[in-house]
């Protein structure tokens, strides 16, 4: 802190230190202070070794956190669906503009996702609200593109592979 | 020297023999002091004035742009995660118009809070009604880590009580608490990540020699720094960097004057940097580090001085 700083506070009109008005604490004030650190310090400590985002906003701080294989793949999750008359499907912006809810939040919730697709549901009925004057799509799908590394260098172009699929009702 | 008049040091000797019998826990006492004086230090009210201002400010900025997805997540409810306390206090998800009269809500009363009008009141439901938000923007799977700090100065800074912009003059130990809080909170923000990639990698070397940086590049890179993908050796000596000044952010809890001013700079332009290079901001942090600063040096000498 820069405390020293407020020696340095001179009033202009007397040429005195102004920093003379203090409120102190009383004994049970730095009490209940340094309980609620503690136990606030504990529970975000815990938060780590249990790697848990659960306690927020005490959770663990897992943001790439994780170890990357320079050998390994770079997966990213993405959002197509298919529109009445297209031929191919269409690229969502997977984003809360877009459909509701950003890609980093479905995610964190992949599994479920996947083994419940009918919650695509839930992103094509966004889509349609946040789009009122745009076709209603027919189908979802979510997928997921994966680009392979040697020695931290992309080879080749990205892959990819459908993760789950949604007739929209 | 007060020991030069000899009425003082006479009072001194005595003071010395008379508490001979507590040698041995007077360092410790002191030590204890020593350490409620860092917990607790006197700061200057009006240093709390100018710092609510940036804090309630950058809320009403965070709930329309960076947590602003909660009026959409009002669309989506089937996705709700909720998160522990939300759990715990059976916190439904929001629905669209309930996300609308929250956001109103956290904007007047943030406003109310920032000028200093019913400084407790509007603190108190600044906490609870942006606090609702974070479950909100936070509850539906992905738990973003910038707004820690953040969340803990909107609880605290309402324990302070009032504070006005001319109180250069008064100082406060429970303002020097909460920002000790809000300080140790952003200190944590990096350190416990270095804890955390050491466990979620399970040895620290294989994260700073791996390819993280690659990986979020290749996610969500800018265009200007897709160019380093060709230099994997750069972006792993960036991960050593990174994982160094992580380690070392307590240092900031313990320097002052421009050995502080330049570990505050030094995380700024870092936060620069990653924004630049990836889009990841991490302003809600970057806020919080005000409370390194004595920001009561902004306020014009007129109005400064009670």
């Amino acid at each position: 802190m820069v405390d020293s700083d407020l020696t340095a506070e001179v009033d202009p009109t007397t040429g005195r230190p102004t920093a003379s008005a203090k409120e102190p604490l009383s004994g049970w004030s730095i009490g209940w202070r340094l309980g609620a650190t503690l136990v606030a310090l504990v529970i975000l400590t815990c938060g780590q070794f249990l790697n848990t985002n659960d306690f927020f906003p005490l959770g663990s701080l897992t943001q790439y956190a994780t170890a990357k294989d320079l050998n390994g793949t770079v997966n990213s999750t993405c959002l197509e669906a298919q529109f009445p008359g297209e031929d191919e499907p269409r690229r969502l912006g997977f984003n809360a503009a877009t459909v509701g809810i950003e890609r980093g939040d479905i995610e964190s919730q992949l599994d479920r996702v996947v083994s419940h697709p009918e919650l695509l549901q839930t992103l094509a009925d966004s889509y349609e609200r946040l789009h009122p004057d745009d076709p209603k799509p027919e189908e979802m799908i979510l997928c997921r593109t994966v680009t392979q590394l040697e020695n931290g260098h992309s080879v080749g172009e990205p892959t990819k592979k459908i993760l789950a699929t949604w007739e929209v009702k | 020297m007060p020991a030069n008049d000899p009425k003082t040091a006479r009072s001194m000797r005595t003071k010395t023999l008379s508490t001979t019998g507590a040698e041995a826990t007077a360092p410790e006492a002191g030590r204890r002091n020593a350490f409620i004086r860092w917990f607790t230090p006197e700061i200057p009210l009006a240093r709390v004035a100018v710092f609510r201002v940036f804090i309630y400010v950058f809320i009403i900025i965070d709930v329309l742009t960076i947590s602003g997805d909660v009026i959409p997540h009002g669309w989506t409810p089937d996705l709700y995660q909720p998160l522990w306390l939300a759990r715990f206090l059976h916190i439904p998800p929001v629905s669209v118009l309930g996300a609308q009269i929250l956001l109103a809500a956290i904007i007047v009363f943030c406003l109310l809070a920032a000028v200093g009008i019913l400084q407790r009141i509007s603190g108190w439901i600044v906490t609870i009604t942006f606090g609702l938000w974070m479950f909100y923007t936070q509850g539906y799977g992905y738990v973003a880590h910038d707004h820690m700090a953040l969340v803990i100065a909107a609880i605290v800074l309402p324990t302070i009580g009032v504070a006005r912009f001319r109180d250069g003059g008064v100082t406060s130990a429970k303002a020097g608490w909460a920002f000790r809080v809000v300080q140790i909170s952003v200190v944590l923000t990096y350190f416990y990540s270095v804890l955390m990639k050491w466990i979620a990698s399970g040895n620290i070397t294989h994260w700073a020699n791996g390819a993280v940086i690659i990986w979020a590049l290749m996610r969500r890179g800018a265009e200007w720094s897709k160019p380093f993908l060709e230099w994997p050796g750069l972006l792993i000596a960036g991960q050593w960097a990174t994982l160094a000044f992580e380690f070392l952010s307590p240092v900031a809890l313990f320097v002052k004057g421009r050995w502080l001013y330049g570990v505050v700079a030094f995380f700024m332009l870092f936060h620069l940097m990653t924004y630049l290079a990836l889009g990841i901001h991490f302003l809600p942090t970057v806020i919080c580090w005000a409370a390194f600063l004595p920001l009561e040096k902004l306020i014009p000498k007129r109005f400064a001085i009670r």
